[in-house]
């Protein structure tokens, strides 16, 4: 199987140099039921507060 | 004595919205008249999921007739084409002329006299500003639920196709330098990659974003600060960073000139000319107004006091062009009112900004490669409200418009999907306030970085897929509809 990479990958490789990258404890805490249940009720907190802020 | 007459022009979010509070408010004391060329609601956020199949258009629409006509609101289906502010010769009460879109009546001219109305038609997609874009074109969209079970049709034919092993070349994003919506190309691009992997075919996918933006994670918003890991961060590392996890490849700065047969012809900022080759492109249209013309009482054609050159409707904005570095939050528009005629509003997207958010830029071949500022979703929603309650109280007595809903003073929570999957999809959950930044007020950012936040999880999906579900509800006006915020 070839190796040499395509015009695409090589771009997108680049590009990726220079990017932030997430560690696996967070891609891990991204999809953590537990966890995600906790942020559920933190990010819809949030989100009232701003509804709430929005209204006149 | 006849009861007072609102008619909406138009049944997406922002008009739906005004006529359901119109409705609740005013009971029997108003006749309230809806005029919308199509028959059904989309909830257009989902869209995405249709793109990719996850959905079927059923699933994203509804048909309005039979909610109207439970709450006694009177539906035209049918085009509003001219306004007649001022009436005419024979009764000076003001009237729309709208063209109706029914089958077996196509083309018949309705005219339908109101005291108030809400310009609430939405945009017009213009796939022709690009040669060759859009779905008679050599590209597709998510922009309605027919365009978008198109773009999923030839996904399945893509995903088929790499199933033998060929390679295919996905280009999504925008097709023209003013677009307007990356969010949505955003949405989509990240759906399209965990569908291809979902389908065990992301190892032969060639994934490009191709954007308007300056840098991605503009989103037509001038970008955006959070607070995360004890520093602030703009939202083009965020969005780079997501792009670079999942394996996708990004081209910014991009004016698409025209779109041919597997080949997309760009203009860059810098003046250079390129182009992307593909085997499928989703590319958004710019938006226009939808075109409505103006006459007045003696038959002279006024479009131009009623409408800017993009055909979106004047209201109470200051239009001055300035220079990037003097505008200001107090530009934009707060009761949506039309100048020249207080009885008439624009609400969502059918009203002119003053301007857009990001910095305007232009190519040295004078292109502008700007992207236009977004009023879609919760904004249009809430300024549909503040519109409704301003017209019920001016009903009542009141003089002037009661009601604001600037966007340099109005927050927006946004869930941006990134993949569906109950247990192992995710999404962006987005709040921004204000949504236009205000320098004066927060003079480092333009917003208030306690309040505009950001993460991805799975938690994000969850709330995407409720509010898929409570807004449907919504619109469907079942009971306590008016619980759920906009």
């Amino acid at each position: 199987m070839s190796t040499e990479k395509s015009p695409f990958d090589l771009g997108r490789q680049a590009q990726a140099v220079y990017a932030t990258k997430p560690t696996a404890g967070t891609k891990y805490l991204r999809t953590s039921i537990l966890w995600q249940m906790v942020r559920f009720v933190v990010i819809n907190l949030k989100m009232i507060r701003v509804i709430r802020k929005s209204h006149h | 004595m006849s009861l007072p007459r609102v008619v909406i022009l138009g049944a997406g979010v922002a008009g739906h919205t005004s006529t359901a509070f119109l409705k609740k408010w005013l009971g029997t004391e108003a006749e309230i008249i809806v005029i919308s060329p199509r028959p059904d609601y989309n909830w257009i956020p989902s869209n995405i999921w249709v793109g990719v199949g996850l959905l079927k258009p059923a699933q994203v629409t509804f048909p309005l007739q039979p909610i109207y006509a439970r709450k006694n609101i009177t539906f035209h289906q049918a085009k509003a084409t001219t306004l007649h502010p001022e009436g005419d010769d024979a009764d000076s009460t003001p009237f729309v002329e709208a063209e109706s879109t029914l089958e077996g009546h196509a083309g018949e001219v309705l005219r339908v006299r109101y005291d108030y109305l809400i310009n609430a038609t939405g945009p017009k997609l213009a796939f022709e500003a690009t040669p060759g874009l859009g779905p008679t074109g050599h590209s597709l969209s998510v922009c309605t639920a027919p365009h978008a079970l198109q773009t999923s049709l030839a996904l399945n034919e893509a995903v088929a196709r790499m199933k033998k092993g060929e390679r295919q070349r996905f280009l999504v994003g925008t097709g023209h330098g003013t677009c307007t919506c990356q969010g949505a190309a955003f949405e989509y691009i990240v759906n399209l990659e965990f569908e291809l992997r979902a389908r065990g075919v992301r190892d032969r996918a060639e994934i490009t974003y191709l954007t308007n933006e300056f840098e991605l994670g503009d989103f037509g918003m001038g970008g955006i600060h959070i607070r995360r890991g004890g520093y602030v961060t703009p939202s083009n590392i965020f969005t780079e960073s997501l792009f670079a996890e999942r394996g996708l490849r990004w081209v910014t700065q991009a004016h698409v000139k025209g779109v041919e047969p597997g080949c997309a012809s760009l203009e860059f900022l810098n003046g250079a000319d390129g182009e992307e080759k593909f085997d499928l492109a989703m590319l958004l249209p710019p938006f226009k107004g939808v075109g409505l013309k103006a006459i007045d009482r003696r038959g002279a054609d006024i479009t131009e006091r009623l409408f800017a050159p993009s055909g979106f409707m004047k209201v109470d904005a200051d239009y001055a062009a300035r220079p990037f570095e003097s505008w200001r939050a107090a530009d934009w528009p707060r009761t949506y009112q039309a100048p020249a005629y207080p009885n008439i509003f624009a609400a969502g997207i059918a009203f002119a900004p003053p301007h857009p958010v990001s910095r305007p830029r232009l190519s040295p071949k004078g292109t502008s490669i700007t992207p236009a500022p977004p009023r879609t979703g919760m904004p249009s929603a809430m300024i549909g409200r503040a519109v409704a309650r301003s017209i019920y109280d001016m009903i009542r007595g009141a003089k002037a418009p009661t009601h604001t809903a600037s966007m340099a003073a109005m927050g927006a929570a946004c869930v941006a999907s990134a993949g569906a999957n109950p247990f192992r999809g995710t999404a962006a959950s987005i709040t921004v306030f204000p949504i236009v930044p205000d320098f004066e007020r927060y003079p480092e950012y333009g917003r208030d970085v306690n309040l505009t936040f950001g993460e991805i999880g799975l938690a994000g999906h969850w709330i995407k897929i409720l509010l898929h579900h409570l807004f449907i509800y919504k619109a469907k006006m079942r009971a306590f509809w008016s619980f759920i915020p906009e």
